[in-house]
């Protein structure tokens, strides 16, 4: 037994490690699509079924959290937590340039603990909402009284917006359910700027911004459900959830290291007619997705998500606010779950399985030009047997561009592993 | 144990995934028109508040160079200087028995820099100095009389060659006196007494030629530089034949005075710095740190335009000046304004740019200063090259020069943090 608890912890601080070697890298970085605004938004895709591609709004699971919906947190017996790590793999192509670019992130940390069980839920996590990670570079040329200056600008950008959530869900009846969460929404964007210019007066010069500020926000979530609908033994379940719009008071410190008075100081480079203060807005966000389980072994999901990006607010760059355009993403995909055949033996029927797809429209117009994105999913659930946790493996595929091909395209390779605890950490229900 | 042996399936293809992903890392140029560099960068000009000419005194002793000869420039005046040198009496190399009629010669090493007539030779005379002179405490202006009534040598400089002057048997043997003198004082007395020689242009000589005084050797035989020098007969029969029979005393002290007069043209858009101090250059930035506006610097240039026109057409045929590769800007924080610049590095130089005919200071430090804390008190004084013997002169357009393109200049090349 304590052997099995110290594996088990291991295998929950392996993402973290992993997180802790990426750390060290300074340029693990995301798409270049992320300069724009507050970052790219995220889906935390479902903890149990990453394979589909999908958030799992709809989708309920006694054995693993949700966090698409605060409604499911009152329905279910166990404790239940998450850790989850995503890594991605980016190429991207514009005109005759190629970069690859790297990703990796801790993406979910969240518990749900069954005040009242199969009623009442409690759900604390922590969680990305936006990232802006990136890595730009942009050659130029100025003059300054008459000398002809060539110099490379780099630019490179780390953070994004993470809330901390806390919320109820409380289960009305066998058919509905409802929940709420409070959001504590902080953001943390730091970008990096560098100028070499071939001139050896000019030199380089370096310099560090960086955007923080916090803000409250509140979701609601609503989870139908009925049986035996079309055929006896099916399941239909609906889910919603809703962010209401949360705006975030920012602050902005540009700072580097200057030589004054032959000490090398930190300086503040923010002059005083320039921008200190502003706001972020996050836009608000609808989720929807129906689930149909119409047998033990399949569940089907669809999910539609509107997020209304056009309306978000980055006051710091009001052409990069302009850039911002509703997002829309849906997607479908199922789960095959062969292990719950008491007779199938095989090694392959060990495992759940998930597939899917999804189209998301984006949140940018670069240029007049969408920047759409097709994703193709697949995963893996590794079920521990006796005990209800799980390791789930999600493979995603992803094309993003624009028609226009002076515009960036990318082709994303990721990787999500979410270790999904309900028995060995936290105490078995009663009357199991 | 199931599960931990399921749990460590799954770590073959992350951590190979992980492996794929960080071996392949490569920012490239892609996205590169989402940053608008060339907008984030912003070019200010502010024309400096005044550059007016000062004058002061310069040290002249015991410099790199010795300055003599005469030069009539049409444009910064007529330069006379006057050559004071004494050798030391430095026994260790030709011992204190200076008995018998050994020749005495002053070896004259000259740069490669000429003031004035090219065409021409100029010739010197060698008279005995009539006052002790110490080279410390030498400076331009000062007069320091010789006995004009006895040549000790003379000499002719063709172009900048090197030339040996026999010096008179009667200076000879007055500096043997002191060679040979066993007392303890010796050193001192003849600091104190012994005046040396003053080398002077004849009538006639139109240019300055600059002796090599210090190098970067300063041992007695260094031939780069000037010496005196004592030829023993060669029948001591102790030498070997190859060996150089030649004894090298190097200078104790030296250094130049003279006069300039006339002082040259006034040019009301130009300031002449002159490296004697007779003229250079005081700054007024007239820079605030509300001036600068954006306190995310780049680089910050002062610059500065030669006349170029008022230099080429006061430039007589056949006349050289010697090239200012630079200029130097001193923080001055002392009313005594030329011992200040003569006694200290200067803060910033500015090296000439020959494509745009200007010098560019790099004063980014100052105005650091000004905009984070505060600069260090005191004027900035502009010179010429350095003050290393050799006569240097250039004019520069100041605050008054009718193109504002060519007036004293404070360039500010900032970022504008508040652009992507």
């Amino acid at each position: 037994m304590i052997y099995r608890l110290l594996s088990i912890t291991v295998w929950a601080l392996f993402p973290a490690l992993l997180m802790a070697q990426g750390e060290e890298r300074q340029n693990h970085t995301g798409s270049a699509y992320s300069h724009v605004a507050f970052g790219e938004p995220l889906d935390l895709y479902a903890a149990g079924a990453s394979g589909t591609g999908l958030r799992g709004v709809s989708s309920f699971d006694n054995y693993v959290v949700n966090s698409a919906n605060p409604a499911l947190w009152g329905v279910g017996a166990y404790s239940r937590g998450a850790l989850s790590l995503d890594m991605q793999h980016l190429n991207a192509t514009q005109g005759v340039n190629q970069s690859a670019r790297n990703r990796y992130m801790i993406e979910r940390f969240q518990l749900i603990l069954p005040i009242q069980r199969n009623r009442l839920g409690l759900s604390v996590g922590f969680m990305p909402v936006t990232r802006s990670n990136f890595s730009l570079e942009n050659e130029g040329s100025m003059t300054s009284d008459q000398l002809d200056v060539e110099f490379l600008n780099q630019v490179e950008g780390t953070g994004g917006v993470n809330r901390a959530e806390a919320g109820l869900g409380y289960r009305i009846n066998s058919n509905i359910a409802v929940g709420y969460a409070m959001n504590y929404y902080f953001a943390s964007l730091n970008r990096y700027h560098r100028f070499d210019f071939d001139n050896a007066a000019f030199g380089s010069m370096t310099y560090d911004e960086q955007l923080t500020g916090t803000g409250l926000g509140h979701r609601f979530g609503l989870f139908l459900r009925r049986g035996d609908l079309l055929n006896e033994g099916d399941d239909w379940a609906a889910g919603f959830n809703i962010f209401l719009p949360t705006e975030l008071d920012m602050s902005r410190d540009v700072e580097s290291y200057r030589l004054v008075r032959n000490q090398n100081q930190r300086v503040d480079l923010l002059g005083d007619s320039s921008v200190r203060n502003g706001t972020i807005e996050l836009p608000l966000e609808f989720n929807m997705g129906l689930t149909y389980t119409p047998s033990r072994y399949f569940v089907l999901h669809a999910e539609w998500l509107e997020q209304k990006f056009g309306s978000a607010r980055y006051t710091f760059q009001a052409s990069q606010e302009q850039m911002l355009r509703n997002r829309r993403r849906m997607g479908g995909g199922f789960e095959f779950h062969p292990y719950r055949n008491d007779e199938a033996g095989g090694f392959f029927s060990r495992f759940k399985y998930s597939a899917g797809a999804s189209k998301d429209t984006g949140y940018l117009n670069v240029g007049g030009d969408t920047v759409d994105t097709v994703t193709l999913h697949a995963g893996l659930g590794i079920l521990s047997g006796r005990t209800a946790s799980s390791v789930d493996i999600g493979f995603y595929m992803g094309f993003r561009g624009a028609e226009n091909s002076q515009q960036v395209d990318e082709r994303i390779w990721g990787l999500k592993v979410t270790l999904n605890l309900a028995e060995i950490m936290f105490v078995p229900p009663m009357f199991q | 144990m199931q599960v931990i042996t399921r749990l460590f399936k799954v770590a073959a293809p992350v951590v190979l995934f992980l492996i794929f992903i960080t071996a392949c890392e490569d920012p490239g140029g892609v996205g590169s028109d989402f940053l608008d560099s060339e907008g984030k960068l912003e070019t200010r000009t502010l024309p400096v508040q005044s550059l007016d000419p000062v004058q002061s005194s310069a040290y002249s002793g015991n410099l790199s160079f010795m300055a003599l000869g005469e030069v009539d420039d049409p444009l910064f005046g007529r330069y006379r200087s006057v050559g004071l040198i004494k050798p030391a009496i430095d026994t260790t190399s030709i011992g204190s028995d200076v008995t018998g009629e050994i020749p005495f010669q002053l070896r004259l090493v000259f740069s490669g820099a000429v003031y004035g007539d090219t065409l021409t030779s100029a010739t010197f005379e060698i008279y005995r100095a009539e006052d002790v002179w110490r080279g410390n405490e030498l400076k331009f202006e000062e007069s320091q009389p010789f006995d004009s009534a006895e040549k000790v040598g003379e000499f002719t400089v063709n172009q900048n060659e090197t030339v040996e002057v026999d010096l008179s048997q009667t200076w000879r043997e007055e500096f043997e006196a002191y060679l040979s003198n066993q007392e303890v004082d010796r050193d001192s007395t003849y600091r104190e007494e012994f005046p040396g020689l003053a080398i002077v242009p004849a009538d006639g000589t139109e240019k300055m030629l600059f002796a090599v005084m210090q190098s970067s050797s300063s041992d007695a035989d260094n031939l780069d530089q000037t010496r005196f020098v004592r030829t023993p007969p060669e029948d001591s029969g102790e030498e070997e034949e190859d060996e150089d029979p030649r004894q090298f005393l190097p200078p104790l002290d030296w250094g130049y005075v003279g006069e300039r007069d006339p002082a040259g043209q006034a040019d009301p858009e130009s300031i002449h710095l002159l490296s004697t101090l007779h003229s250079f250059g005081e700054l007024e930035t007239g820079l605030t740190s509300e001036e600068v506006e954006n306190r995310n610097l780049v680089h910050v240039q002062l610059v500065v335009n030669v006349n170029r026109q008022s230099l080429e057409a006061n430039l007589p045929d056949h006349f050289n000046r010697p090239a200012v590769n630079q200029l130097q800007l001193h923080r001055v924080n002392s009313d005594r304004v030329g011992d200040w610049i003569f006694s200290r590095q200067p803060d910033f130089v500015a090296l000439y740019d020959e494509e745009t005919d200007s010098y560019r200071f790099n004063i980014t430090s100052h105005v650091r200063d000004l905009l984070y804390d505060a600069p260090r008190p005191g004027t900035f004084y502009m010179t010429a090259q350095s003050m290393n013997g050799v006569l240097f002169t250039i004019p520069l357009y100041n605050d008054q020069a009718s193109d504002d393109d060519r007036r004293p200049r404070i360039v500010i090349t900032s970022v504008n943090s508040d652009e992507s």
